[in-house]
């Protein structure tokens, strides 16, 4: 066993205003054209792929010799991500087989900012006698914040 | 490099069927070089720091995925943490399960308190490497945390590929070289005169002298490469160790490069910035040159150089103005196993000196036997007490067995004291 590509890789959401190959597109990343993010911006579900990009911290890029409205789009889109709700944020959690950070973020009040020492404290385990016991992932999350 | 002796001493034992080892990727240099592993997975510190920048969830999911890789449905069935921070810390459990009792070294508990699995890192961490307070090589408390013997080497296996390449790249020396580690040292900053000794060094000694320095390090040894002429070799890890291997000793400053020395066996003349040997680099088969008012001489470093290296006879007078200025000392393996540094017993060393050694030495004992669960040594300890030492004030609040004992030693003096005045 050994620690996998995506996570030594930096992640990147690569927009662009049509699908083909191009040198410049970094390895492992989300490809997403105008078109797909316009729609996502308007309202359409979240791609999975897209969000499991965002979740893992992926910034959007773009060619440097874009036209001007890709800049635009993917700015939007990096907005639009930003903006996510909570509940929208569990979807991916329990994707990704966070199952306890998922149910402690659909109960999470919208617009208040997720924190991991916040999130940390509503994922732990409790014993029989009903104290607080730190599970796998409240471990994580406060192993992140001495990173 | 202090893991190594750990590494080793876990996969020597014959109910360990592999030994793995989870580093930052920026160590993996020094990790790929240690002894005794089946694997070794390196987590990306810096991508993991970039994606904490884009939001408090991005490198949760990178490094469940990390965890996850590494251990598969398959827990370890021993951890052994290697380190002091909070981070690892919280993630060892995790690597065994969430079997907390396997965790060798310091943890966070499932109730979010901070423990140690074995009294000697308790000791580390309230007492740290202050030389005034401890007196354990920094290694030897790592070691009896991970459960494993005092004695045991931590020597690199041989690399033939990269002791191959140091042969050709060495071609030409006659004779072993004499290796010069000067750290980070700005030129005249530290009293010693770095260039002086170079140049009269390979004059005196006849043998080639090379500068080599840790990664990061190279600009102070370059620097001194073209005021000297002399060669320098800033070389990856794997092969310092295998230019180490050809040398016939180190002259240096403690640090990486020395402490990797110690663990090819390549004798060390260090020049250190105090008046103790660095508990943090403490290594076999080394002299420590430890100022007290002032700095050694360029020809008194070359005359020990003479002396530990190529085992020439050098008249003890050479010494004696030195042992004005600096303390010598000699890292030595004690029966215990344990390092320790001593006044070697040619060296013009004051009583008063020799004591501290000696009395080093018994808190060494002490502790380990109360360590060990064995009964306190009473009249070493009976001794200890009249030295009215921070380390006997420290000692007495000690919550395991040797505190207990000192606390039950001093009421019952106490008491006898107060019947006899009664």
């Amino acid at each position: 066993m050994s620690i996998p590509d995506w996570v030594r890789r930096d992640p990147a959401i690569w927009i662009t205003e049509v699908e083909g190959i191009d040198p410049r597109i970094p390895t492992g990343a989300c490809v997403v054209t105008v078109q797909r993010a316009a729609s996502v911006i308007s309202g359409d579900p979240l791609p999975a792929e897209l969000g499991f990009a965002w979740f893992q911290g992926a910034a959007v890029r773009w060619a440097p010799d874009a036209h001007p409205c890709v800049a635009q789009m993917g700015a939007k889109l990096e907005a639009h991500l930003a903006a996510l709700h909570p509940a929208e944020i569990a979807t991916l959690a329990t994707a990704r087989g966070l199952a306890k950070t998922a149910a402690a973020l659909r109960g999470w009040t919208p617009h208040s900012p997720i924190t991991r020492t916040a999130l940390a404290a509503q994922t732990t385990d409790e014993s029989l006698d009903g104290a607080a016991l730190l599970g796998r992932e409240a471990r994580l999350l406060m192993a992140l914040e001495y990173l | 490099m202090g893991a190594a002796r750990v590494t080793h001493g876990w996969r020597q034992r014959k109910d360990v069927d592999a030994v793995e080892l989870i580093h930052w990727d920026v160590a993996q240099p020094a990790a790929s070089v240690l002894p005794g592993l089946t694997a070794h997975h390196a987590i990306p510190l810096a991508n993991l720091r970039a994606r904490s920048r884009a939001h408090a969830l991005a490198p949760f999911a990178a490094l469940d995925g990390a965890l996850e890789g590494i251990c598969g449905e398959h827990p370890f069935d021993v951890v052994v943490n290697l380190s002091y921070s909070r981070f690892a810390g919280y993630i060892a459990p995790v690597l065994a399960g969430g079997q907390q009792h396997a965790v060798h070294g310091a943890v966070v508990d499932d109730t979010g308190r901070w423990r140690c699995s074995h009294p000697a890192l308790e000791y580390l961490g309230g007492w740290g490497l202050d030389p005034a307070l401890n007196v354990f090589a920094h290694q030897d408390l790592w070691a009896l945390s991970s459960r494993v013997r005092l004695g045991a080497s931590g020597q690199l296996p041989p690399d033939p590929v990269a002791d191959n390449l140091a042969a050709h790249a060495r071609a030409n020396d006659a004779q072993a070289p004499i290796l010069v580690a000067p750290g980070v040292a700005v030129a005249g900053d530290d009293g010693f005169g770095w260039d002086e000794f170079i140049t009269r060094c390979k004059a005196r000694t006849g043998r080639p002298v090379v500068l080599v320095s840790e990664p990061g390090h190279a600009s102070f040894s370059d620097a001194l490469a073209r005021t000297t002429g002399c060669e320098v070799a800033n070389w990856p890890v794997r092969h310092s160790a295998a230019l180490l291997r050809r040398a016939a000793g180190l002259v240096g400053v403690p640090g990486g490069l020395s402490q990797l020395a110690g663990n090819v066996g390549t004798p060390q003349v260090l020049l250190c910035p105090d008046s103790q040997a660095p508990l943090e680099a403490l290594s076999a088969d080394s002299l420590c040159v430890c100022p007290r008012e002032g700095q050694p001489t360029t020809e008194e470093v070359i005359a020990l150089v003479e002396a530990h290296f190529l085992e020439e006879q050098v008249p003890s007078a050479a010494f004696v103005s030195a042992a004005r200025r600096v303390i010598l000392r000699e890292v030595v393996r004690e029966e215990s196993s344990a390092l320790g540094s001593v006044i070697p017993s040619w060296w013009n060393a004051s009583a008063e000196d020799r004591a501290q050694d000696r009395e080093q030495r018994a808190w060494r004992t002490a502790w380990l036997t109360s360590w060990m669960g064995g009964a306190p040594p009473h009249a070493a300890l009976r001794d200890l007490a009249h030295t009215d030492s921070a380390r006997m004030d420290r000692a007495r609040h000690d919550r395991g067995r040797l505190g207990t004992w000192i606390r039950d030693e001093e009421q019952r003096t106490g008491s006898a004291a107060s019947e006899r005045v009664a």
